[in-house]
């Protein structure tokens, strides 16, 4: 057994060298267990960095209030954030700046005197994103515009402008400035180097992305919140400039608040581009995706033509989807926005259980507006589509003037089996509610047998008050028409009416 | 040797001047509670490998899930935190420490003890360069094994003060105990880490 420390440490020792003031000499074995127990950081014990970053960022996001980002950032998205970057095989590597303060005073970080990394500030005359999150933005900010001045050869101190920023980003040089360990988090944020580009590109503000093709590569909950950050105008542009594949795949992968939030940023004519450029499937999926608010703001901002060309490229199920989530006056104003031919082709691609439940949440002003828009063998189809209840919901919905001009626009056969369709009682209500030039030009368009069926469908009494209301002549017409076992059973005082011969 | 890689060099000045001082730690802080992500990850590089460290003598193989656990409150709450740099440090190593005691709750046992291999042991004790010494990961390793075979509360206070680099009465409010017991625990462990370093200077060469 050595003697070297035979006497052991004392209490004071024990504290000096806690608290890092002991003689260098004294007790070397512990100072350098303790100094060993201390050193700097290695590149294993930093695995989890990139997790606590986005942790932080998510965190601090939420906590900033910025209404129109609000609804996004909610818990599960931020284990959604955590369990992607976890996923992600893309590793921070870094290491060598954790600081030893304690007893042996040494680092293995080399102070390097001439590195300003935080002083590159972005001015405000350059273009940045409408919403100046730090948490999201200052650090990446800063390091986009570093890579972009290295990619441009920019010298010290020389600020590029949007133009500059551009050519930069698309610059090849680009791809060897990023291999450093410098842009490591730039790389881990975008999921890998070839998506840095962009990610730069959008985090500037800048409306003319170097890889648009690519732009999917980015993770879907980075692309929401940078696509949510920036102005309408930026937004528009950046969207046009996507090839039609991408643009699917980007607004497909949107989770639905944010997917609302970019879509209702957007200005008319860009977002009526952005829905007319999408293929169905992904017009489908992207409209289905919104919840009502914002599907009705979308579709009751596009211009007709963009609105038209969005319902009718739809295929049937999303269509019908698409128009049962809107309420009541959102769907009125997007059917009445609608010109004849279109309104008909939507109408019509619906299947019977969508068209009524379609037709009859509108309002009567709104119904009367849509029916009475329709051409004539459109307006058969709808309402020939509509099973009875839904057909005698609609038609008793309409106020006289509207029920008069829809029933006199149909020709002869969708009369005939509309008519035929209705219940007795419905039957009743439309025809007692007609006008009485309206109710001739009705009966005297059946041919005689629906005639014979509506008139053996109706009481006796109805009969009598509704033929009692038509000029003579009209009636006569009529009954010449009928068979004489319907004749015969008309009520006493129709007939009695009838001029004689 | 640990192989060390360039870090992004504003996080690297960042860390130069947490090394300089508490102040700078403080300053650091504050950018990181106005919510910037790059004085955040400061703050972790300089912070994470000693709360992994310290977790490693609570909960062993256990502490790279608990030291995540821990991040993912600091990130939570930071906003939230009063104090400095040094105050940073004693709230998160309390954080850590909560998380390994549910940890060890929710497993009903200690972990087992970490075992040093003698020649770990040995080379530390063999060294003749402290720097080096420090700047190898194998001795960091088996250091900080070494370390966590003292009795626990002894473990910790030496952590506390030597790894996370807390001063006795914040290590005291980290282990709700008063600075007197953790000076006394600190210093016996220290006491007991010398006998072992003396007797595997002393022991022969396998």
């Amino acid at each position: 057994m050595s003697t070297r420390h035979s006497r052991g440490i004392t209490r004071k020792a024990a504290e000096q060298l806690l608290g890092g003031t002991a003689d260098p000499g004294r007790d070397p074995d512990l100072a350098r267990l303790l100094a060993a127990a201390a050193a700097p950081g290695h590149e294993a014990e930093l695995g989890g960095e990139a997790m606590a970053v986005t942790a932080f960022e998510t965190h601090h996001l939420a906590s900033v209030a910025i209404p129109r980002r609000g609804p996004m950032i909610k818990s599960p998205l931020a284990k959604l954030l955590t369990a992607k970057v976890l996923a992600a095989s893309v590793a921070v590597c870094v290491t060598g700046g954790a600081a030893f303060a304690a007893s042996t005073a040494f680092t293995g970080s080399s102070s390097s005197g001439g590195s300003q990394g935080g002083s590159a500030q972005p001015t405000s005359a350059q273009p940045a994103p409408s919403t100046a999150n730090p948490a999201l933005a200052a650090g990446p900010i800063r390091l986009c515009r570093r890579l972009a001045s290295l990619a441009a050869g920019a010298t010290s101190g020389q600020v590029l402008g949007q133009a500059g920023l551009e050519q930069a980003l698309s610059s090849p040089a680009l791809t060897s400035d990023l291999s450093g360990y410098t842009f490591a988090s730039l790389i881990t944020n975008a999921h890998g180097s070839d998506n840095v580009p962009d990610y730069c590109a959008l985090l500037l503000g800048l409306p003319s992305l170097p890889q648009p093709g690519d732009l999917a590569g980015l993770p879907a909950s980075l692309l929401a919140q940078l696509l949510s950050q920036l102005p309408a105008g930026t937004l528009g542009q950046v969207l046009a400039s996507l090839p039609a594949a991408t643009l699917s795949q980007v607004l497909t992968t949107l989770p639905a608040p944010a997917l609302s939030q970019v879509l209702t940023t957007l200005p008319a004519a860009a977002l009526s581009q952005v829905l007319t450029t999408l293929p169905a499937p992904a017009l489908s999926q992207v409209l289905t995706t919104l919840p009502a608010g914002g599907l009705t703001q979308v579709l009751t901002t596009m211009p007709a033509t963009g609105l038209t060309q969005v319902l009718t490229t739809l295929p049937a199920g999303g269509l019908t989807s698409v128009l049962t989530t809107l309420p009541a006056t959102g769907l009125s104003q997007v059917l009445t926005t609608m010109p004849a031919t279109g309104l008909t082709q939507v109408l019509t691609t619906m299947p019977a259980t969508g068209l009524t439940q379609v037709l009859t949440t509108l309002p009567a002003g709104g119904l009367t507006n849509v029916l009475t828009t329709l051409p004539p063998h459109g307006l058969a189809r709808v309402l020939t589509a509509l099973p009875a209840t839904g057909l005698s919901q609609v038609l008793t919905t309409l106020p006289a003037t509207g029920l008069s001009q829809v029933l006199t626009t149909l020709p002869a056969a969708g009369l005939s089996q509309v008519l035929t369709t209705l219940p007795a009682s419905a039957l009743s209500q439309v025809l007692t509610t007609l006008p009485a030039t309206g109710l001739s030009q009705v009966l005297t368009t059946l041919p005689a047998p629906a005639l014979s069926q509506v008139l053996t469908t109706l009481p006796n009494s109805t009969v009598s008050s509704l033929l009692g209301e038509l000029p003579g002549s009209v009636v006569s017409q009529l009954v010449g028409e009928l068979p004489a076992s319907v004749v015969s059973g008309l009520p006493t005082s129709v007939l009695s009416h009838l001029p004689v011969g | 040797m640990t192989h060390y890689v360039p870090v992004d060099r504003s996080v690297e000045a960042a860390l130069d001047a947490v090394a300089a001082g508490a102040t700078a730690l403080t300053a650091i802080l504050e950018e990181a509670q106005r919510g910037d992500a790059e004085a955040f990850r400061a703050l972790y590089r300089d912070t994470q490998p000693r709360l992994l460290r310290y977790l490693r003598a609570l909960v062993g193989d256990d502490a790279e899930d608990v030291a995540s656990e821990t991040w993912l409150q600091i990130s939570r709450d930071l906003a939230s935190f009063h104090g400095d740099g040094d105050g940073f440090r004693g709230w998160a190593a309390t954080i850590a420490r909560h998380r390994a005691l549910d940890h060890l709750r929710r497993n009903a046992r200690r972990p087992p003890p970490i075992l040093v291999p003698a020649e770990d042991l040995a080379g530390l004790a063999a060294r003749d360069d402290t720097a080096a010494t420090a700047l190898d990961a194998v001795a960091t390793d088996a250091a900080v094994a070494l370390i966590a075979t003292l009795p626990p509360d002894q473990a910790e206070a030496v952590l506390l003060r030597a790894v996370i680099g807390l001063d006795a009465a914040t290590a005291a409010t980290v282990l709700g105990k008063r600075p007197g017991a953790v000076r006394t625990a600190a210093y016996r462990g220290l006491r007991t880490l010398a006998r072992h370093l003396e007797q595997a200077r002393t022991r022969p060469p396998p």
